[in-house]
């Protein structure tokens, strides 16, 4: 729920940005001229037909005034954006909180890891072998269970065989992500082929 | 100038200085206050990194933040020591009754003998 809440202030606040961006860059280029001229705020008044909207909406307002269904309908909308506004409070200010690979849970207590600490270990561990040129870790821990999942990349020396450099990584990394508790992902790219210098 | 007045520490405060101990006592980790420096307990004047402590009911709950030294020793171990040393202090201290969940986490991984400078 908070991560849906995060990403739709995430969201909302962009969006924001945006048209404020382009309100006040429209406001600032019909602010040149004075009067009735081209780049005026009443020659942009009439193209966005300020006119017609408050003709249209005058009415409207005049029956929100009034009892009946549409001060029925204002309230409900005041009342959706007032849960609106609280849910993107939260999803703005509720701090984020890093999950942490847990390795050990028992009587004593918890023993966890932090992701990258973990990346970085098991990524260490992938470049022993001489034929991996690079590799890229991503630890994805479970929720609240013990262990979770660890995707390598490896970037291999193209005169190595491919499952000599997958064998090779795995059995350098596997001891360490078996103490994890991880289950390990591994693929394998060759390096991407310099241009040439003619 | 008024002398400063000494107050008896608490039982949160004792058991944080037991647990900046028990770290320091173990070769392959450092204690580390994290990035913001969340992770720390308030001693005084000072600040024990890596040491948070917990009310969790009676008890307090203490959690350890550390780097280990690469290549890591079997995490497990150096949590089962890290448990041991810091529950054997609080009994020599009276303070057993008192100790909770110890829980510990890796924070980083660093080389070996730069265990207070996180890469």
């Amino acid at each position: 729920m908070i991560l849906i809440l995060r990403a739709l202030a995430a969201l909302i606040g962009l969006l924001l940005l945006i048209v404020v961006a382009a309100a006040g860059l429209a406001a600032a280029i019909f602010s040149l001229q004075a009067g009735d001229g081209t780049l005026s705020l009443s020659q942009l008044a009439s193209l966005l037909s300020l006119h017609g909207v408050r003709d249209s909406v005058s009415g409207w307002l005049t029956g929100l005034e009034a009892d009946g269904p549409v001060a029925v309908v204002a309230a409900l909308s005041g009342a959706g954006a007032v849960l609106l506004g609280l849910g993107l409070l939260i999803g703005a200010l509720v701090p984020r909180r890093e999950r942490l690979l847990i390795i050990e849970r028992s009587a004593q207590g918890v023993l966890s890891a932090k992701r990258r600490a973990a990346a970085s270990a098991l990524g260490d561990l992938v470049q022993q072998p001489r034929v991996v040129l690079a590799a890229k870790v991503r630890v994805l821990p479970r929720r609240r269970a013990i262990g979770g999942r660890a995707r390598v990349k490896l970037v291999h020396a193209q005169t190595a065989e491919a499952s000599r450099v997958l064998a090779a990584a795995r059995g350098a990394s596997e001891p360490l992500a078996e103490q994890l508790s991880l289950r390990l992902r591994t693929r394998r790219r060759a390096p991407r082929r310099a241009p040439r210098v003619s | 100038m008024p002398e400063r007045v000494q107050r008896p520490a608490s039982g949160r405060v004792l058991l944080a200085r037991l647990a900046e101990r028990a770290i320091a006592a173990q070769d392959a980790v450092g204690a580390t206050a994290g990035r913001d420096g969340r992770w720390v307990t308030a001693d005084g004047d000072r600040l024990i990194d890596g040491v948070v402590v917990v009310a969790a009911g009676r008890r307090l709950d203490v959690e350890l933040h550390v780097v280990a030294e690469w290549p890591p020793e079997p995490l497990q171990q150096l949590a089962a020591r890290l448990r041991g040393e810091l529950e054997l202090s609080a009994s020599y201290c009276g303070l057993s009754d008192q100790l909770g969940d110890v829980d510990v986490a890796i924070d980083d991984v660093c080389e070996r003998g730069d265990t207070g400078v996180v890469r």
